[in-house]
Formats: C-alpha cells, sequence, structure tokens
C-alpha cells in the first residue's frame, strides 16, 4: 500500500497548481477532496490495515514512515469528510490563494494523522498552523488579522518549544521514531521523561485549545469566514486529536504515573470552565460556538487525562459528538447569519418556524453536546463520570465541575434553541431548502449513535485494543519491517 | 505601547522564566536512574550511525571513497536532508511556499515612490549579477560535495535579482517568478511519484550506483537541490517585487 | 566546549522568552521570537556537537576511516530545515504586521483592548 502516500502528494501539487487556475480552483477543490475521501474509504475496505509504508525506501527508525492504523483510518476518514462537508458552503472566494491554503491544509491535515516520524509531524503542524493562519487572515480586516498575528505568534512559540524537545529526544535517545521512541523511552530518567514531555506538549495544547494556550480560538473564530471555522474545527481539530491520542497514549505511555495527568486534570477543568463562562454572557452565535468548543476539548482532555480505557472510550465518544455537533451548528449558523445578515442570535428569532429542519437540527447537536440520553454526547459523559468517579479526589471534584458546567451550557444552548423557535415574522427572509439536507443527516447521525451506540462502540473498542496492545499493534509492525 | 516598561509585567514574567530556568536546572541534576538530559551518548547509539556508515539497507555493508554505495553523497548533512529524510525536505518547501504565499496575500499594497539609484550601482549592477548567479550555482551543484545546498544557493541567486532590483534595472517579471514557483515546486513531487512508478517507492532516490567524491554522483540530489534553489530562489525575489511593487 | 554552547544558547531562548513576554511592540515580539529560535537552534547543534569532532564531509579513504569522529549529521539537517521554517514565520507575520498597522494604526498587540474599539 505504497501509494497511501497520494494523500498528501495530491493534494500539494494541487496547491501549486491553484496559482494558475483561476475559476477552475473551486472544481479542483472538490476533485482532490474526493479523491482523498475515495481514497481513504479504499484503503478502509482493503483490509490490508495495519501496514507500514517507508518512504524513500528507508526502512522504520532511519527513514520516515507513513503508519496506517485503526486509530489512524477512522481519524483520516473524520479529516476528510469534514473538508468535504466544509467546502460545500465555500462560494464566491476569487483569491487564488484561499484554495492554495487549503489544498495545504488538507495535506498537512492528512499528513499529520499518517506520519509515523516525530520531526515529520512536527513539520506538518508548522504546515496546518501557516495555512491556518493564512485562511484566518482572508478578510484581510480588522478582527481577521490581529486574530491571525496572534495565532502565528501564539502557535510558533509554542512549537519551538516543540523543537527543543525534539532535540532533547534525539539526544537522548538518538531516534526520531514513534515507534523506536515509545520503545527506547523506558531507559530515560524520570526527569528527563517529564522535562520532554512537557516541552512536546506545549504546542499540543494550541491546536486542543487547552487553557493557558486557547486564548486564539475565540478571536480567529471570530474573525474568519464560516468555512475557515469549520476547517479549523474539522480538520486541524481532529488531527490535532489524534496527535494527542498517539503521542500520548502510545508513545509516552508512563505519562499516568507522573503528575503530568493532574496537571492535565487540573488545566482542562480551568478550560471548560473558562469556554461555559465564556459562552454564557456571549451574543455573537460565532462566538458562542468557539467558546463551547474550547470546553468540548476540555472534557476530552479530561478524558485522556484520567488515563483508564473506559474514561478513554468516553473521550473518543465526546470526539465523535462534538465533531458533527459542530459541523451541524457552523452549517446552520451560516444559514441563518447569511439570512439575516447578523451574527446575532436574537436576531435570529423566529427563524426555527420558518426553517424547522435547520434549528431542530441545531437542537439536536446542543441536546448531545449537553450530553442528554438518547444523544450521542450522553454515552461520552457517561462513560467519564463512571470512570471518574472511582480514580480518587481529583478526579471527583473535577467530574462534579464538568456536570456543573454542562448544566451552564445546557442554558444558553436551549436559550438559542428557544430563541430560534420563538413567534415573529420573518416573512421577508429567504434561505433555499437545499442548505438543510446536510445538517439534517448530521443530527440523523448524531440521532442515531445516541439510540443504536453499538455500530460504533465497535469501532471505539477497536481503537481501545490498539492503544491496549500498542507494542504488539503498532510498535513491532513499524519497527519489524526490513 | 502604553505599559511595556510596566514594572507588573516584567516582575511576572522573570517569575515565569525564573521558575522555568530553576526546572531545567534541577531537571539537569537529577540523580536517577536511566538516560539523563545532561548524558551524551555517542553518534554510534543514535540513528546516525547508520548514516555516516551507509548501511541503512544491509546492516553489514561497508564502503570506500571514490566507489559506490547505497548513498553516494560526500557530504552526509546532505544526505540525510536530501536522501534519508527527503520527505521532509519537501514539506520545508511547502512550508516556505505557504508563507510567501501568505506574505504576499495580507501585505498592503501601496503605491511607493522609489529613488533612482546611482549611475554605479546601476552600471555595475549586470556584474555584480553574474557573480552572485555563479556563486548560487556553484553552491546547488556542489550541495552534496562540500558546505551548501539548495536552500543557501537560492538565496544567494535571490540577491542577484535584489540588487536588479535596486539598481532599477528589468530583470525578470512577476509572472515568471510564478511560473518558475510552480513548476519547481511540482517537479519535486513530480520526481517522487516518478519513482513510485518506477521503483515503487515514493521519493526513492533512484539513480543509483555513482561513485562517491565524483562531481555527478549522489543520484537525483543535485536535481533536487537544482529544483529546490529555484523556487527559493523564486520565492524570495517575490518578497523584494511585493516591497517594489511600482518599480 | 559543549557546556558553553548549550548554556549560552539556553541564555538565548530566556532573553527571548523575556521579550515576547513583556514587549506589546508587535516587531519587538518578532525579534525576541527570532532570538529564541537562534537558541533553540543552536543547542540542537550542540546536542551533537563531539569535543574535537570532524565536519561530517568525506574528503578522501582517511575520514571514512574516523567516522566516529565526526560530528552528528542529524541535528544539522534538523536546524536546516527549522532556518527555514523560522524565516518563513517571520516574513508571514512581518506582513501581518503591516497589514494590522494599516487596519489599528498602531503595532502594539494590545491595540483592541487599549482603544476599547470592538469592530
Amino acid at each position: 500500500m505504497n501509494s497511501i502516500v497520494f494523500l498528501v502528494v495530491i493534494p500539494l501539487i494541487a496547491a501549486f497548481l491553484s496559482l494558475f487556475l483561476e475559476k477552475l480552483n473551486k472544481l479542483a477543490m472538490y476533485i482532490v477532496t474526493l479523491f482523498n475521501l475515495i481514497f481513504s474509504i479504499t484503503v478502509l475496505m482493503s483490509g490490508n490495515i495495519p501496514f507500514n509504508v517507508a518512504i524513500g525506501g528507508w526502512r522504520a527508525p532511519f527513514g520516515i514512515n507513513f503508519v496506517v492504523t485503526d486509530i489512524t483510518i477512522y481519524f483520516l476518514l473524520l479529516v476528510n469528510i469534514a473538508a468535504l462537508i466544509s467546502i460545500t458552503v465555500v462560494n464566491n472566494i476569487k483569491e487564488y490563494q484561499f484554495y492554495s491554503f487549503y489544498f495545504v491544509l488538507l495535506a498537512a491535515t492528512n499528513g499529520m494523522v499518517l506520519t509515523g516520524d516525530m520531526f515529520n509531524f512536527y513539520l506538518f503542524t508548522e504546515l496546518s498552523t501557516f495555512a491556518i493562519a493564512g485562511l484566518v487572515a482572508y478578510k484581510r480586516d480588522r478582527l481577521s488579522t490581529g486574530a491571525a498575528l496572534k495565532f502565528l505568534i501564539l502557535s510558533s512559540t509554542a512549537s519551538l518549544f516543540s523543537l527543543a524537545s525534539i532535540g532533547l529526544i534525539y539526544k537522548t535517545l538518538g531516534t526520531l521514531n514513534f515507534a523506536d521512541i515509545a520503545l527506547k523511552l523506558s531507559k530515560l530518567n524520570q526527569a528527563s521523561y517529564n522535562l520532554i514531555l512537557i516541552l512536546f506538549l506545549s504546542s499540543m495544547l494550541v491546536e486542543l485549545k487547552i487553557f493557558p494556550f486557547n486564548l486564539w480560538v475565540v478571536k480567529s473564530y471570530e474573525g474568519s469566514i464560516t468555512s475557515v471555522n469549520m476547517f479549523t474545527h474539522g480538520m486541524l481539530g481532529t488531527a490535532g486529536i489524534y496527535g494527542a491520542i498517539r503521542i500520548l497514549l502510545i508513545v509516552f505511555p508512563n505519562m499516568y504515573s507522573t503528575n503530568i495527568s493532574k496537571v492535565l486534570i487540573i488545566l482542562s477543568v480551568f478550560t471548560v470552565l473558562i469556554g461555559e463562562v465564556g459562552a454564557l454572557k456571549e451574543k455573537n452565535l460565532v462566538k458562542i460556538l468557539a467558546f463551547s468548543s474550547m470546553a468540548q476539548m476540555g472534557v476530552f482532555m479530561f478524558g485522556i487525562a484520567l488515563g483508564s480505557f473506559e474514561s478513554i472510550k468516553g473521550a473518543l465518544y465526546i470526539v465523535v459528538s462534538n465533531y458533527l455537533a459542530k459541523l451541524v451548528m457552523f452549517l446552520v449558523t451560516k444559514q441563518y447569519s447569511n439570512a439575516v445578515e447578523s451574527k446575532n442570535y436574537i436576531d435570529m428569532k423566529g427563524l426555527g418556524r420558518k426553517y424547522p429542519i435547520l434549528a431542530i437540527s441545531f437542537t439536536i447537536a446542543a441536546l448531545s453536546l449537553m450530553g442528554m440520553p438518547f444523544f450521542a454526547g450522553f454515552w461520552g459523559k457517561f462513560s467519564i463520570v463512571v470512570s471518574a468517579l472511582a480514580l480518587g479526589k481529583l478526579s471527583t471534584i473535577g467530574i462534579a465541575i464538568l456536570l456543573i458546567a454542562s448544566v451552564v451550557e445546557g442554558v444558553y444552548y436551549l436559550r438559542i434553541s428557544h430563541t430560534f423557535f420563538a413567534e415573529k415574522d420573518v416573512n421577508s427572509v429567504n434561505i433555499s431548502r437545499v442548505y438543510s439536507l446536510i445538517p439534517f443527516v448530521l443530527a440523523a447521525i448524531i440521532l442515531a449513535i445516541g439510540i443504536y451506540p453499538n455500530f460504533i462502540e465497535q469501532i471505539l473498542w477497536n481503537v481501545i485494543d490498539e492503544i491496549k496492545n500498542a507494542p504488539d499493534k503498532y510498535i513491532n509492525i513499524i519497527l519489524s519491517l526490513k | 505601547m502604553k505599559d511595556e516598561k510596566s514594572l507588573f509585567i516584567n516582575i511576572v514574567a522573570l517569575l515565569i522564566l525564573s521558575f522555568m530556568a530553576f526546572y531545567i536546572y534541577k531537571v539537569s541534576i537529577d540523580t536517577g536512574s536511566g538516560i539523563k538530559i545532561t548524558d551524551s551518548i555517542t553518534p554510534k547509539m543514535r540513528v546516525a550511525d547508520k548514516y555516516l556508515n551507509k548501511n541503512v539497507l544491509n546492516e553489514n555493508s561497508t564502503y570506500k571513497f571514490s566507489q559506490t554505495a547505497e548513498d553516494t553523497s560526500a557530504n552526509i548533512v546532505t544526505s540525510v536532508v536530501v536522501d534519508y529524510r527527503l520527505f521532509d525536505t519537501t514539506l520545508e518547501v511547502i512550508v516556505l511556499f505557504v508563507t510567501i504565499l501568505g506574505f504576499g496575500f495580507v501585505i498592503p499594497k501601496d503605491k511607493r515612490r522609489v529613488k533612482m539609484p546611482s549611475v554605479i550601482l546601476y552600471r555595475w549592477a549586470p556584474i555584480l549579477m553574474i557573480l552572485m548567479l555563479m556563486i548560487g550555482g556553484y553552491m546547488f551543484i556542489n550541495g552534496h560535495l562540500s558546505p551548501g545546498g539548495g536552500f543557501p544557493a537560492g538565496a544567494i541567486i535571490s540577491t542577484a535579482v535584489l540588487i536588479g532590483v535596486l539598481a532599477g534595472r528589468k530583470t525578470v517579471n512577476h509572472k515568471t517568478l510564478k511560473v518558475v514557483e510552480a513548476v519547481a515546486g511540482i517537479s519535486i513531487f513530480a520526481i517522487g511519484i516518478a519513482s513510485f512508478f518506477i521503483k515503487g517507492v515514493f521519493f526513492q532516490n533512484f539513480i543509483t550506483g555513482d561513485r562517491i567524491g565524483d562531481l555527478f554522483s549522489g543520484g537525483l540530489i543535485p536535481v533536487f537541490y537544482g529544483l529546490i534553489a529555484f523556487k527559493v530562489a523564486a520565492e524570495l525575489s517575490n518578497i523584494y517585487f511585493e516591497f517594489y511593487e511600482e518599480c | 566546549m559543549t557546556k558553553v554552547f548549550i548554556l549560552s544558547s539556553l541564555s538565548l531562548v530566556f532573553v527571548g522568552l523575556y521579550g515576547v513576554l513583556t514587549r506589546k511592540n508587535i516587531v519587538k515580539i518578532l525579534i525576541a521570537l527570532n532570538i529564541i529560535e537562534t537558541g533553540i537552534n543552536m543547542l540542537l547543534v550542540a546536542f551533537g556537537y563531539i569535543e574535537g569532532g570532524l565536519t561530517p564531509i568525506l574528503q578522501s579513504d582517511l575520514s571514512i576511516a574516523n567516522l566516529d569522529k565526526m560530528v552528528d549529521p542529524v541535528p544539522q539537517a534538523l536546524v536546516l530545515t527549522s532556518i527555514v521554517i523560522g524565516l518563513g514565520t517571520t516574513a508571514f507575520a512581518l506582513a501581518l504586521a503591516m497589514r494590522y498597522k494599516n487596519t489599528h494604526n498602531s503595532i502594539s498587540i494590545r491595540a483592541t483592548d487599549e482603544e476599547g474599539v470592538n469592530v
């Protein structure tokens, strides 16, 4: 399956071609995204998983390798599906730079998920950072310029720390390959191990929107157009989550015996608090979504930091539910705010009566984020609560705060839904019914997962099985290849 | 910039930094078991050993000067950059592409009045340009034999364009630079894909059998470095043109 | 000697971090970022340094006999990449700063907060 490298190479070539395509750029965007999606589905169906590809023919710890395992392929699908859904809202964009940035972002997020090399991962992260900064600056007005500049400065400072950590890893272990690092980490001194992990985490936390590094989120969501918000959420966010799972759970699995997991628990609780409290007093719907996505990332990180397999399963449920719900919400926000030409949700009063499908989809997504029973998010919060109660004082306090925070989340989301369904004359507004289709399908999937979780549960157990048996299922596959 | 010299921020920053410095110091004097960050393991224990001995594919192979090996670049840093870790380098090219694209995208397009250059600069510019092009060309052709390579070569070639811009001479226009950039970028990936169809592996150096130390050795390394040099030169020249739009 | 390199590069990193944390001027922040980056690059090269080592370039059979005295080539390759990333970041951020000056009429990173303007 050497051809997996096409997933990165084709978008990069398209990025160069987009300098000349002019009006055909939009078509190229669809073709390349569909190619990536269909290719990853073919890989999933082919039954060859897991496999390892050595780029340039140099075997694993010496060259750069792409690894496809169960975790990889599902995240690859999530990234590419998010890309396809996001580009449906791209219209009226003439600047070829937008398309180039998009192609580079597509390649970078696919590469982040596929790569098995530390430095390569760092490079892909940098690429996605630059692409997102360029996309956020697309409007080139006051808000977006400031947001892009702050994001660029924050993430490049953080990435310098991760470069230092890569240097330390190379100095002490003499390798840059994920699997090789995981194999040799036990030789490392505990204090040095902590330093390396802390340095590397700093750059991961920027993408994961965790407190002290999450201050870019609100401004850049507010300053950019809807499709860019969906790229940031669906592509960069998902790839960042993959990186967290791969690096924290497989490459650095000893984390749970140190204090770092406790620090992560505290940071994630802070993130949730900031997100929910910030969203509560906000009227701008896009800003509310930004704060809420911060909070959801906090819940995810909480589940990962707890470290039991049950809580990791919960965190993965949160990932799926947040992924689907935010896509729905952004699509609905885009249509409604275009219709009333305002992003304030109070101006959208009464739209839910005229266009009920959009408003109902939004409500389903909101209920799922809150963790109501019979919606996808419920199973995630349920697993996290169950495992947190069994894990001692700190996690119990944390989960209590988290549950109070979900009530706050419920308050502001239901307030928005209520405003949508309030009575008001909205005859002047016109939205094409076609746009209801995708939110409706996604909301139906959220409901389906909530009512019948067995299918998704099967996939999640596959993923957790790989984390449990990392030496067999990840490390040996890579290092045995000659 | 009201409170740039505010005492509070400075004290907080100093506290954070001293905490970090103290933590790093504490880690470095830690006496626990295992490899510490202050220990320095020799290249023998690192992956670099295989790069130096050029025996990644066959563990027991050895090589001699002016004979063939698995990678025939005499400069081992080059052989790491453009052969063993070639994929990183191609991404690095994309990083430069994206940032320069963003640069051209967000920079405000004001009209500037450019001062006319002096006659001396105007007359001497072509001679300087030829010298710089020669040095740049030498650098990327010899990238596998001596220090240098595609990136510095591209930077040097772009200074030739810069002198042309400063001297007010017409050298290349925007459109040409864009074409050079895209063609060089696409060719790098096209070679990677070509190696997939020839050898079945992406980005493999499929020209083998050269002798170490020859001018024409290293297989595809000079080709890649040449493409990278032109691409970097085009991108950096683009920056100069963005600043001197009205020239 | 390696210790001197590591200590001086660490001090560069700290000087740069101090700049990033305290300055408000965007150009000064970018200069500080470049200082950190130089420090980190120096740190990486120092990690691969060997006392009295040779450059990793083969010149004759003699240098092949002394392979284990050569300094580590991998950190140098990584630094080559990171220099280019630093150049890209600086160029992009400076262009953004010029646009920022146009839209905010200030190059303070807190311009929006200081004027109390919400656009």
